[in-house]
């Protein structure tokens, strides 16, 4: 069993990891809390299984199409956002990103009906690691979540865009005195976070049945791991999506997964009421 | 005099960055006590730490007698100790009364007027005195900052301050709306409520205040009178420079 | 100055009110009286939202499980004995309030988003909570059973009507009061509250008190109603509710309370021809409207005629 909790831990906690870099980035550089995030994982695996079907094309092409497509779809939606984030305020973005997850979810039900439907795996085939029997699927969905986090750490850290995400994450106000074109960058961080997510919702489709209210649950992980992470930390989320992904399966293995998500919110609950800033967040004003 | 308020040692860093070091004043009960220092030399932090809003790492703020580290900003506003911003912050989609009503019914002035009609009695007399009477009803986003300013002030003295903090009030606003502002701020003065002003428009800092305290880097540079102030050497090295000809 | 511009209003609601009294001398068919009974009771659960929601900010993303605490109280008890409706929808409320204070104390204590996140959370864990202890919640099924409220439709609707009626003026005098001034305020900016002596987690919490109590005797009323407490009845509320509220328009009460009793309205007729496309529908009026008309509905209406009665602003608080 320990075996188990170890493996479902780590490849779920590198695939989380990919969902919360991309949900903190957001909040970092925008202050925006984009309840959206959520459903660019279930577009990510929507269009896959839309362009399977409507298209005979290699599941490699189908995969990048639909990242492609869900990023279009979140910059498209970053104007209608940083409208109302001006006028409104947070709560109007807050509600709109949450209502238009709903529109979303309602608007794929009519389109796809209540069947279930499925994606197909990668690869097939499995190893037996310390135990326990794990798809080929799994274990390449966790070496792209690792070289994916790899990469974006890189990219922060040397590209000229990269650190600008950085400084705007950290204070918009300062990135602008720099000179940083502070709507680009926001414009490319909301691209990256809505491929993170689509990224994410692909590599775990192929294990779930894609239902169209599959984006209220990464939704909650993904700000769960960011709360404990700090709001705007990407090395906090890295680490708070593993704690977390151990906490789950943990949990799920020894009990259930919905007990596992009631410990979540109590451990939530916990770090808002004694540390809010998370593991290593911003400082709450 | 009794002194209202006296700071001992206040140290406080961000990260790394020391913003306040050792910073050490005693400011007398009436008194009109001034601030100077460059931008970032953390003038605006020392009133954060007064007020609640930033937390020590060290030191003491002795309020009449008390030690106020550690009490919330809503407390300390309503022991009597109140600060505007350098920014004014109105409360947007209100008018101006229902701006100076939110103090008004504050705890603090909950005890001084008993009952609605001294209420409306002690709004009016705000408004007055903050020459507000033409603006009353009018939602704060159609306001020229000038008048804001004003606002910020008076929502200020709503509170009946014994101890008022104002971070650079004529920021922003034209010469000719200056004076006026200056005026209502004396006046408050002389009725018994003790200032202590960060501001950079020296002239008009000058005319107000008794004694001043320059800052730079979090640390104290120098403090006296305005006459000592402006002949001090290291003061003029550090901060002054061209502004100097102002003072004049 | 403020009395004058009060008075259309006030006309208008009081002709709404006394048409509404007279409803079931009108409307004689036991269908129709049924919707105008729910709807009166949608009324609460919107304007209670708003008197949180609306007027402080602090986004309930997780209403259903409040007014659920008041609706399952009621179902769960009335399986082993029968408890009255006068009872059971105060006590229920009470019940609510006190998850209120369980959820509200650690998350409204710190500045940010975190009570919107946890009450979305919240509503996620209390539906899968329904599930698991389905013995004792009825689970998908629900609790059938309970009491109705009477076996009149014209007394449902008069014991409804007066329920709506009371709750609304109550939350709105408070929100017309300074309190909801002060509420206001932290909506706004609520660092300069504190910085002028309000005490904002005490005002946040006063507010979701106020909040979860309607929100769980609204909640226990409708159990009582129908005689069933259900996931489908309940669940779909937290994000009705926000629908039904903006739509309206929030930070008033009242317009939110409107929204709530049109739209519920509108919904029981337009099931029948919308079938499937409802949420949809609901769904995009909402976007539309938090887009183009950020105001709501009825607030926009009442600001227009405000205006046009020559006022310069709308200085509302007494």
């Amino acid at each position: 069993m320990v075996a188990q909790i170890l493996v479902d831990g780590t490849i779920n906690g590198a695939i989380y990891a990919l969902l919360a870099i991309g949900f903190t980035l957001t909040f970092g550089a925008a202050n925006i809390l984009n309840l959206y995030h959520g459903t660019y994982y279930m577009l990510g695996a929507y269009f896959v299984y839309a362009l399977l079907s409507m298209f005979s094309i290699p599941l490699i092409f189908a995969v990048i199409f639909s990242i492609l497509i869900v990023m279009i779809i979140g910059v498209f939606l970053y104007y209608p956002i940083k409208i109302l984030q001006k006028h409104g305020g947070s709560t109007s973005v807050l509600i709109f990103t949450l209502v238009a997850s709903y529109f979303t979810q309602y608007l794929l039900t009519q389109i796809f009906g209540s069947t279930n439907l499925n994606i197909p795996s990668f690869i097939n085939g499995s190893l037996n690691i310390l135990g326990v029997n794990v798809a080929f699927s799994r274990l390449l969905a966790l070496l792209i979540s690792l070289i994916i986090i790899i990469l974006i750490s890189l990219f922060m850290l040397y590209a000229r865009i990269g650190k600008e995400i950085v400084i705007t994450a950290q204070d918009s106000y300062i990135a602008q005195i720099l000179g940083i074109n502070t709507n680009r960058v926001l414009i490319i961080t909301i691209a990256i976070s809505a491929m993170l997510a689509a990224l994410a919702g692909i590599m775990i489709s192929p294990f779930l049945t894609l239902v169209p209210n599959m984006w209220l649950s990464p939704l909650i992980m993904a700000f769960s791991i960011v709360i404990l992470g700090g709001l705007g930390s990407i090395v906090g989320s890295i680490i708070a999506a593993f704690i977390i992904g151990y906490i789950q399966s943990g949990i799920s293995i020894a009990i259930s997964s919905e007990a596992a998500e009631i410990v979540i919110l109590a451990v939530i609950i916990l770090v808002i009421i004694f540390r809010p800033s998370g593991l290593l967040g911003k400082k709450i004003d | 005099m009794e002194s209202i308020i006296e700071i001992s040692d206040l140290n406080k860093s961000f990260g790394g960055l020391i913003v306040t070091r050792n910073l050490s004043l005693k400011v007398e009960t009436g008194e009109f006590f001034g601030i100077l220092g460059p931008n970032g030399a953390g003038k605006t932090t020392l009133f954060n730490e007064m007020t609640g809003f930033v937390h020590p790492d060290r030191g003491k703020i002795i309020y009449k007698g008390e030690n106020i580290i550690g009490l919330k900003p809503y407390q300390i506003a309503n022991i009597g100790i109140v600060r505007t911003f350098q920014l004014v912050r109105p409360f947007k989609e209100c008018t101006v009364m229902e701006n100076i009503i939110i103090p008004s019914v504050s705890p603090r002035m909950k005890k001084k007027l008993r009952d609605h009609h001294e209420l409306n009695k002690w709004v009016k007399q705000i408004v007055e005195f903050c020459d507000l009477e033409d603006f009353l009803n009018k939602e704060v986003e159609s306001l020229p900052y000038g008048i804001l300013r004003k606002l910020e002030l008076a929502k200020a003295l709503a509170m009946s301050p014994d101890l008022l903090l104002l971070d650079e009030p004529f920021s922003g606003i034209s010469e000719r709306e200056i004076e006026p502002l200056s005026r209502i701020i004396k006046n408050a003065n002389n009725s018994g409520t003790t200032i202590i002003l960060i501001e950079h428009k020296l002239r008009e800092f000058m005319k107000l205040v008794n004694r001043i305290l320059v800052i730079d880097h979090g640390e104290t540079i120098a403090m006296g009178t305005p006459l000592e102030i402006v002949n001090n050497k290291v003061v003029i090295e550090s901060y002054m420079g061209g502004e100097y000809n102002e003072t004049s | 100055m403020k009395r004058k511009n009060g008075i259309i209003i006030r006309i208008i609601i009081l002709i709404f009110l006394g048409l509404s009294f007279f409803v079931p001398f009108i409307i004689k068919n036991a269908f129709l009286l049924g919707i105008l009974t729910i709807a009166n009771i949608y009324a609460v659960f919107s304007g209670s939202w708003d008197i949180l929601s609306g007027f402080t900010g602090k986004e309930n993303f997780g209403y259903a499980v409040f007014a659920g605490t008041g609706a399952y109280f009621v179902g769960i008890i009335s399986q082993s004995f029968a408890i009255p409706w006068w009872i059971g929808v105060p006590v229920g409320g009470l019940l609510a309030m006190g998850i209120g204070i369980l959820v509200g104390f650690p998350t409204l204590r710190v500045k940010g988003p975190y009570f919107a996140l946890v009450t979305l959370a919240l509503a996620s864990v209390a539906q899968d909570s329904v599930s698991i202890f389905s013995k004792i919640t009825g689970g998908e099924n629900g609790l059938a059973g309970i009491d109705f409220l009477s076996n009149s439709s014209i007394t449902n609707y008069y014991i409804t009507l007066i329920f709506t009626i009371v709750s609304i003026f109550l939350l709105f005098e408070f929100g017309m009061s300074k309190n909801g001034l002060i509420l206001k305020s932290l909506k706004v900016d609520e660092k300069a509250a504190e910085a002028l002596g309000v005490n904002a987690v005490r005002y946040k919490l006063i507010a979701f008190e106020l909040s979860s109590l309607f929100a769980g005797m609204s909640g226990a009323l409708l159990a009582y109603y129908y005689g069933y407490i259900g996931p489908d009845l309940i669940f779909p509320l937290s994000l009705n509710v926000i629908i039904m509220a903006v739509f309206g328009g929030t930070g008033m009460i009242i317009p939110a309370a409107l929204g709530g009793y049109t739209l519920m309205i509108f919904s029981q007729y337009a099931n029948s021809f919308l079938g499937s496309y409802n949420s949809l529908i609901y769904t995009g009026i909402l976007l539309i409207i938090i887009m183009l008309l950020p105001n709501g509905i009825f607030k926009s209406f009442y600001k227009f005629f405000a205006l046009k009665e020559g006022r310069h602003s709308n200085g509302e608080h007494h």
